[in-house]
């Protein structure tokens, strides 16, 4: 090539370091592969940009309305309107007045008929600010007569997951029967709701707490002491998640097929079954609302969030491929059929069409946020169907979702994961910033193994033969580094 | 261009479509229960209703639907 001497030194440097090999030839055939390559390369890495950018807009835009509306907010209607509910006998109310913040119910006397004071109704949040729920403060208005009994409780405002609180209701009618006489004890006065621990608790203790503060102070009555919290600290949910994701971490570095395995069966036992507690779009939606829960109550929560951002930065899809318990399921459901039929192909989908059908998930993330956003409600997002399978709890249509995705996972790899799956959309985002990957080697012989072996089909060979992998497809399984003949993929920085 | 696509593929997008659509109702349904909380009800003791009505000597009876009583 008629370059000078000094450029063409160079161009052969770059060159070898791009393809990995000693040997190269600076001509023209090589630099139209470096630059098919490049071009293809640049395509992924664009369209992995562009969603970024989406992701974050929407998620910090989100994060700051919230800020301003919760500067703004007056929830004073709301409190207002159910005031009758709460204190039925009442015919008029005084505005919320006095420390603590109550408001005066009057109704006539059953005997006179002169209007006297029949109760007090109160915010739970006014008194204990400080009692969060699984998502954050769970606002209530409580009625009480002036015995000190409750004769009502209302939830104004909470973010809650939907299909683990949809027993509320029932909950709360146990209150109608206590007093400030009586023990406010989780599983022996009341009966929590299964799966929901943190928010039942949260909700005795805010009850208890505003009630018995509220018949001292303004009723002159003298309740009983506060019943016992929870004593003990839940060190399982600090070293237990610090353990598997370590076993996980540990099976995608050393490529081992059966600590991965472990991890994603004690994974679907331990977050699945026993906790129900998974990374779920409604977290996603809590932290751009700014609604966390306290650590105290719940470990747990910032274990697994914190460890599946740690990991996912770091390594990649470190979550999604070795722990989430719902992909646990489908990978079990794909593998037992296949097991026993071992002539169950793959269905030839076709590249393009899958590709496009993956954009699908995204759009539910975007859409999640937003919705979320304008409600100043992480509820809304609750739309994952292991919620419905962990919880054992949810409504026809996420039942209806659940089992579809369970047919669909007999067929299709991980179908909830590659296309509708807004947690694998964000994680997918992150991981791509991952300094370690899995890196093509300079031994490379174009043979195709990892493209086909690829259960993902997070890798494809581009026009110039050379592999190209997907990160944010990426599930980190290693069954292209096994089936490798050269042994040239390997995971590092 | 439909006539000629694999049976893989419309089947995918068959369940690809319904999976959507079940979000979107999922989604839907989550929006009303914020909107619309069911914890919003009266407590309304009707046997205790009943009894004073009784006492006041009026017959009470279940209303099944609406009709004019002659």
């Amino acid at each position: 090539m008629f370059l000078p001497h000094g450029a063409k030194i160079q161009l052969t440097k770059y060159l070898k370091y791009i393809f990995n090999t000693h040997h190269i030839t600076l001509n023209f055939t090589n630099l139209l592969r470096l630059g098919l390559n490049q071009r293809y390369n640049a395509l992924v890495m664009k369209k992995n940009f562009v969603l970024s950018c989406i992701f974050l807009f929407l998620f910090f835009g989100g994060m700051g309305i919230n800020l301003a509306r919760q500067w703004q907010s007056e929830d004073t209607p709301k409190e207002i309107e159910s005031l009758s509910l709460v204190l039925p006998k009442a015919q008029r109310f005084s505005k919320k007045i006095g420390q603590p913040p109550h408001f005066e119910a009057f109704g006539p006397h059953p005997t006179t008929g002169e209007e006297v004071l029949l109760g007090l109704a109160f915010v739970t949040t006014d008194i204990a600010p400080k009692i969060l729920g699984y998502a954050g403060p769970i606002k209530m208005l409580v009625g009480t007569d002036l015995k000190g009994k409750i004769t009502n409780t209302l939830i104004l405002k909470h973010s809650e997951t939907p299909s683990y609180v949809v027993d509320i209701p029932s909950f709360l009618d146990q209150f109608s029967s206590l007093g400030i006489k009586n023990t406010f004890h989780l599983g022996q006065d009341l009966d929590g709701i299964s799966r929901a621990t943190i928010t039942c608790e949260a909700i005795t203790r805010a009850v208890e707490k505003s009630l018995k503060k509220m018949a001292r102070q303004r009723l002159g009555l003298e309740p009983t002491g506060m019943s016992a919290t929870r004593k003990n600290f839940p060190w399982d949910e600090i070293i237990i998640p610090l353990i598997l994701f370590g076993m996980a971490v540990t099976g995608i570095l050393t490529y081992n097929k059966k600590l991965r395995w472990a991890s994603l069966l004690v994974g679907l036992i331990y977050f699945g079954l026993i906790k129900s507690t998974l990374v779920s779009t409604v977290q996603i939606a809590n932290i751009a609302l700014l609604k966390f829960p306290s650590f105290s109550q719940s470990p747990l929560w910032y274990m697994l969030i914190g460890l599946t951002l740690l990991t996912t930065l770091l390594f990649g899809m470190v979550y999604c491929g070795s722990l989430c318990p719902f992909a646990t399921v489908q990978e079990l459901l794909y593998n037992v059929v296949r097991f026993k039929k071992k002539k169950i192909k793959r269905p030839d989908l076709s590249y393009s069409l899958d590709q496009r059908a993956r954009y699908g998930k995204h759009i539910f993330l975007w859409a999640a946020i937003v919705v979320s956003i304008i409600l100043g409600n992480a509820s809304a997002a609750s739309i994952e169907p292991f919620l419905t399978l962990f919880a054992r709890n949810g409504t026809t249509l996420a039942w209806i979702l659940l089992g579809l995705m369970c047919v669909a996972a007999l067929f299709h790899f991980r179908f909830w994961c590659k296309y509708l799956c807004p947690v694998g959309a964000c994680l997918g985002l992150i991981a791509n910033k991952s300094p370690f990957k899995i890196r093509l080697g300079k031994e490379c012989i174009s043979c195709d193994i990892c493209d086909r072996v690829c259960p993902t089909r997070a890798i494809k060979m581009d026009d110039t033969k050379t592999p190209v992998i997907n990160y944010p497809e990426c599930i980190l399984c290693g069954k292209c580094i096994e089936k490798c003949p050269k042994d040239t993929l390997k995971i590092k920085p | 261009m439909a006539q000629y696509m694999k049976k893989e593929n419309k089947y995918f997008i068959l369940m690809l479509i319904i999976a959507a659509a079940l979000l979107v109702g999922i989604v839907a349904e989550n929006i009303v229960s914020v909107i619309l909380p069911k914890t919003v009800r009266l407590n309304i003791d009707v046997e205790k209703v009943k009894q004073k009505l009784s006492q006041a000597g009026i017959v009470t009876r279940e209303a099944k639907h609406w009709k004019k009583v002659r």
